[in-house]
């Protein structure tokens, strides 16, 4: 102090209400300023979120045509497996017809069927036997039949019959 | 920094016999936007002045309100030491004082500057002045360059001090009466920084006020230069200054004495013009008789008075001590707030 004996009071720049106004105001202000950075946050987590949605329902999307893919050849091999299993029915259905075919009198030693052939190995009294009772179902099955026959010892005959079908009549062998 | 953005309000409280004359002023930027004296009465700050006061510094929070302090516990003295050895009878630990460009000091006493703060507590205090900073603004452009008495007088107080070039040599501060809320004993001399003498006392060898008196005597030379011519001495008859009719210097003395008494009493009807001619008189002769004189010689006295009048003192005061009197009307609110500014400035 240059001059006076007591220092003066200390100044405020701003009274007293004027630093409650502002004290509102910076409450305000900070409340909104938090909103805003809770907001924020939030929004952020969501995009994280949906990204990471996105990306989950990307992944989703990639193991639905997987597993669409794998039905798919699921439902192509039960397709396959019915057929097969189709197949083996009318095989076994057929292989029955076959044996019923074979009259009693005859016997049937060894038979290879295939998909488009039938050769039958056995033994038979006698050629007329065979030829009335067994070649005949057989040609009005198959297109083409051809029978060797060789005598054993006792005077029967053995026998191998091939049968071929063509391949139109393919389906007429199975019925 | 946001200081500038801001009026600066400053407002002066001196409390008077009659009241309080209050000025206020607002300043921005060193340029004065509104100023407003007013008087308040009562003898305590009144309702209407602190409503006053707090309306004016309403519109800014850098506000100063300042006072003179007119208690009669109060002066100033050579050098900044402490004013133990300057003081007679007095404690010492109840005195603030405030040191001056490390060449002089004010003090004050703290009890009358606490009862100065608690007699405006209502509105506050921020500045409490001695007269002597009064003295300083008062006569700034002549203090630090020539060697005179100055002086500040108010009803309540006049207070004297001899400056040489800047450097306080003696001061006093006289009270006089009882101010506003403030005690004040008749003309206390007791915190004065001389070794004080009584009033009577005398030094041998000390030059007193009533021999500068005698060099009124001196006038006889300025007749001499109707000597023409040295061979007239001759007829020394013819030479009125010497014939018996002539009063001897002791004559004049005399009749010189007669006609101070004629002049105090005319003073009289004026006392208080008188009561400071017998302040100046009796700081002159302290002075003289005190260790700091060293052989010179007051010419000049310069006083700043704020109440109207004057021309008597000035009168007396040269023809009866030989001096070359200014007085200067000052506003003593005027002069608070100006020293209320510089103190601002200096924060």
């Amino acid at each position: 102090m240059k001059y006076s004996f007591i220092t003066p009071r200390s100044k405020r720049l701003i009274s007293s209400e004027m630093r409650l106004a502002l004290f509102f105001f910076g409450v305000n202000i900070a409340m909104m300023s938090l909103a805003y950075l809770f907001l924020a946050y939030k929004t952020g987590t969501f995009k994280e979120k949906h990204a990471s949605f996105a990306k989950n329902r990307e992944q989703l999307d990639r193991s639905t045509h997987v597993m669409e893919e794998k039905i798919r050849i699921i439902e192509t091999e039960i397709k396959k497996h019915e057929q097969i299993s189709t197949d083996n029915t009318v095989m076994a259905e057929s292989i029955r017809n076959i044996f019923d075919l074979a009259p009693d009198s005859i016997t049937l030693i060894r038979a290879e069927l295939d998909e488009k052939s039938l050769i039958l190995y056995g033994i038979s009294p006698n050629k007329d036997t065979y030829n009335f009772m067994l070649e005949a179902p057989l040609r009005s099955i198959f297109h083409r039949t051809y029978t060797s026959f060789y005598p054993i010892e006792n005077g029967w005959y053995r026998f191998v019959s091939t049968n071929y079908l063509e391949d139109e009549n393919a389906l007429e062998v199975s019925e | 920094m946001l200081e500038r953005l801001f009026k600066k309000i400053f407002v002066a409280i001196v409390a008077g016999k009659n009241g309080y004359n209050v000025q206020s002023l607002v300043v921005k930027n060193k340029k004065i936007l509104f100023k407003e004296s007013r008087h308040f009465e009562g003898g305590v700050p009144s309702a209407v002045m602190i409503r006053y006061i707090h309306d004016v510094i309403d519109p800014s929070p850098f506000f100063y309100i300042s006072t003179l302090n007119l208690h009669a516990n109060q002066g100033a003295y050579d050098g900044c030491s402490k004013p133990v050895s300057h003081l007679q009878n007095q404690d010492a630990v109840g005195i603030q004082t405030l040191c001056r460009d490390n060449q002089w000091a004010q003090y004050a006493s703290q009890d009358a500057l606490y009862q100065l703060r608690s007699h405006y507590s209502a509105v506050g205090i921020d500045f409490i002045f001695s007269p002597f900073s009064m003295i300083e603004v008062y006569f700034a452009d002549k203090i630090k360059n020539s060697f005179a008495l100055y002086a500040f007088g108010m009803p309540e107080f006049f207070s004297v001090a001899i400056f040489d070039n800047g450097k306080l040599e003696y001061a006093h501060h006289y009270a006089r009466g009882s101010s506003t809320g403030v005690d004040i004993d008749e003309e206390i001399s007791t915190m004065e920084f001389t070794s004080p003498l009584l009033e009577n006392e005398r030094i041998d060898g000390a030059i007193l006020l009533d021999d500068i008196e005698g060099l009124e005597d001196l006038d006889l030379l300025d007749d001499l230069d109707t000597v023409g011519d040295i061979a007239d001495l001759d007829d020394l008859e013819e030479v009125s200054e010497f014939s018996e009719d002539t009063p001897t210097p002791e004559e004049k003395r005399s009749e010189r004495d007669r006609n101070s008494d004629t002049v105090k009493s005319e003073l009289d009807a004026s006392s208080e013009e008188y009561q400071r001619f017998e302040f100046i008189q009796k700081t002159l002769e302290r002075f003289y008789t005190g260790p700091h004189c060293h052989n010179r010689f007051i010419e000049t006295v310069c006083i700043a008075d704020s109440s109207s009048g004057g021309d008597e003192l000035k009168r007396y005061l040269e023809e009866e001590l030989f001096l070359n009197v200014l007085i200067r009307k000052v506003d003593v609110c005027e002069g608070i707030n100006a020293l209320a500014q510089l103190e601002e400035e200096g924060l």
